[in-house]
């Protein structure tokens, strides 16, 4: 039974993802574009804090599998 | 034999995303639209798209065959290229937003000159037709094991309908279908992993079978016999962050985003994950198909052992869900036809054949380049399956010819030292020196693509120096006026270090509370 019901599930979410995208670009093409001034945001939202933390996965992620 | 749930999941899939892609016809105005879905993309976005990027049916398979070879190395591609997205989000990706660019091979033209920006474009055509080379490859295989027939009819079938939503749609189109595509295909991998495991035995048998292969350096096997894992290891990285920086359909993504912040954010952090949740376990298939097809048991590249496992031990039912899962991988077949297409059109076409039309004039003729360099790839398949993993032809093409271009992308935004001619130049020795490794009298451990690496790299970095100085001695250096919105403004000497803006913060937030002590303020 699982063979039928699960690709049904992913067909429906397909459709109703594919709705919503639609949709959603729809309103985000509207929006205004603006340049963001880094040093007005706090900490955990400025790129150097992204970097720092992708470096600090890279670091554990190999030393867990080295 | 496939059931009717396969049948109807597969062409409801296909059919879909035809459909699909029409729709998004009327977002489509302008060359900023059709290629770079309008630069309207938030940070989340941008990012699970270029993790979509991994959709590729090779990118899929690729680890499988390296895996099955190298231990965890099917990942470590993936890491390399995330590596690469280090450099794009710290400092090329903010020196390209500056313009406004379309195609990073624009900016190599500003930066450096028309050689340049040539040298990016056609390194780049080569590199992304050996990646549909490959694709088509391993959807050959998948086809070949879910549906016993000739690979090529259902290629042709897949290719066609892809291309027709990425042409139709442009990127919009493909931004739409890969962010769905990309969760369908993370739960399909998983799905196919665990069936894996299944057919070792269950979990306990997979661990104690295949535990000491999932390893990045200290698997059971070596790299290059002779040769200390490390030091390909890291070869390995180095060769990989090529993929990430000069890959246009790579960097379109990132300048698909609102602003340049999110376009930084977005290439930062969601792919890191993404990439390791979706590549992990194709890795892992490639380790357990070791142990249920050991070597000199089938003829041909290893990433088969994914289709085989597919074949043999996946239920019916299941083989429809992930056959869709990996038909995604050739609807990034269009992004990728796409990408080079975009390359062509306004680097090549704009640029040097007719310049002034309209944009729909562009868009019309990406539409129709988009078709043509889908045809190409078909070219490499033969030479592609000759190797013991389909990654193989890409690897050695990407670490003579292609890997040196990534050099002027990241050495370029840093500095106005670096001469006009210096990209070109720095890149044409290098890949002198890699033919000459490859072609030469040296030692058959140097010819390995992941240690030739450690001689190109250095190449094209004295290269490109040697030629600046030159060039800055017999010309003046290139004015800082013209490398405004070009290079990063802290290397035209205009922005303060973020640790004196910093201090300045301080200092005035100091002074502020000493004038709110004093009453000052008060009054």
């Amino acid at each position: 039974m699982i063979e039928y019901i699960l690709p049904a599930l992913v067909l429906i979410a397909m459709v109703l993802f594919y709705y919503g995208f639609y949709k959603y670009i729809g309103k985000v093409i509207k929006k205004p574009r603006e340049e963001i001034d880094e040093s007005t945001l706090p900490w955990y939202k400025r790129t150097t804090f992204w970097i720092l933390l992708m470096l600090l996965f890279y670091a554990v992620f190999y030393a867990m599998f080295w | 034999m496939l059931t009717i749930a396969d049948w109807i999941m597969i062409f409801a899939y296909l059919g879909g995303l035809a459909v699909y892609g029409t729709l998004f016809r009327k977002f489509v105005k302008t060359t900023d639209d059709y290629f770079l879905a309008g630069r309207t993309l938030p940070w989340w976005l941008a990012g699970i798209t270029l993790a979509a990027i991994a959709l590729d049916a090779s990118d899929s398979l690729a680890p499988v065959g390296l895996s099955y070879h190298y231990g965890l190395a099917g990942l470590n591609l993936f890491m390399g290229c995330l590596f690469g997205t280090f450099f794009l989000s710290a400092w090329i990706i903010p020196a390209m937003m500056q313009k406004r660019i379309i195609t990073n091979t624009t900016w190599l033209e500003l930066r450096y000159n028309t050689a340049a920006r040539q040298l990016g474009v056609w390194t780049q055509v080569l590199q992304r037709s050996v990646v549909m080379g490959n694709a088509l490859t391993a959807i050959a295989y998948i086809f070949r094991s879910a549906f016993a027939i000739e690979f090529w009819h259902g290629v042709a079938v897949a290719a066609i309908i892809s291309l027709f939503m990425t042409a139709v749609g442009g990127h919009f189109a493909v931004v739409a279908s890969e962010v769905f595509a990309f969760f369908l295909g993370l739960v399909v991998m998983w799905i196919w992993f665990y069936f894996g495991v299944q057919a070792l035995g269950g979990w306990d048998a997979f661990i104690s079978k295949c535990g000491a292969d999932i390893h990045f350096v200290t698997f059971r096997g070596e790299f290059v016999k002779g040769i200390p894992n490390w030091i390909p290891f890291f070869g390995f990285l180095l060769l990989y962050m090529a993929y990430a920086i000069i890959n246009q359909e790579y960097v379109k993504k990132v300048l698909s985003a609102r602003t340049t912040w999110d376009a930084r954010v977005g290439g930062m952090f969601p792919n890191v994950i993404l990439w390791v949740l979706w590549i992990l376990p194709m890795s892992l298939i490639g380790i357990i198909g070791r142990q249920l097809y050991p070597p000199g048991t089938f003829t041909g590249p290893a990433d088969q052992v994914a289709p085989f496992i597919l074949r043999d031990f996946v239920p019916v039912g299941f083989v429809g869900l992930i056959v869709a899962g990996f038909i995604a991988g050739s609807q990034d077949y269009g992004g990728t036809a796409q990408s080079v297409a975009s390359l062509l059109t306004i680097d090549v076409y704009q640029r040097h054949i007719r310049r002034g039309m309209s944009e729909e004039h562009y868009v019309k003729v990406g539409r129709i380049l988009t078709f043509i360099v889908s045809i190409i790839p078909a070219i490499w398949i033969p030479t592609i399956i000759s190797f013991p993993f389909i990654a193989g032809w890409y690897t050695l093409i990407t670490g003579m010819l292609i890997t040196p271009v990534m050099i002027p992308y990241i050495l370029g935004p840093l500095t106005t030292y670096l001469s006009r001619w210096s990209a070109f130049g720095g890149c044409l020795i290098a890949s002198a020196v890699g033919l000459y490794i490859k072609l030469g009298p040296v030692a058959a451990w140097m010819k390995n693509s992941w240690i030739m690496i450690y001689f190109i790299v250095p190449a094209v970095i004295l290269g490109m120096l040697l030629i600046s100085v030159i060039e800055n001695s017999v010309k003046k250096p290139i004015p800082k006026e013209e490398l405004q919105g070009v290079v990063l403004p802290r290397a035209l000497g205009m922005s303060k270090s973020a640790l004196t803006t910093k201090l300045q913060e301080i200092l005035s937030a100091r002074a502020y509370s000493k004038l709110a002590v004093k009453g000052v303020l008060a009054r």
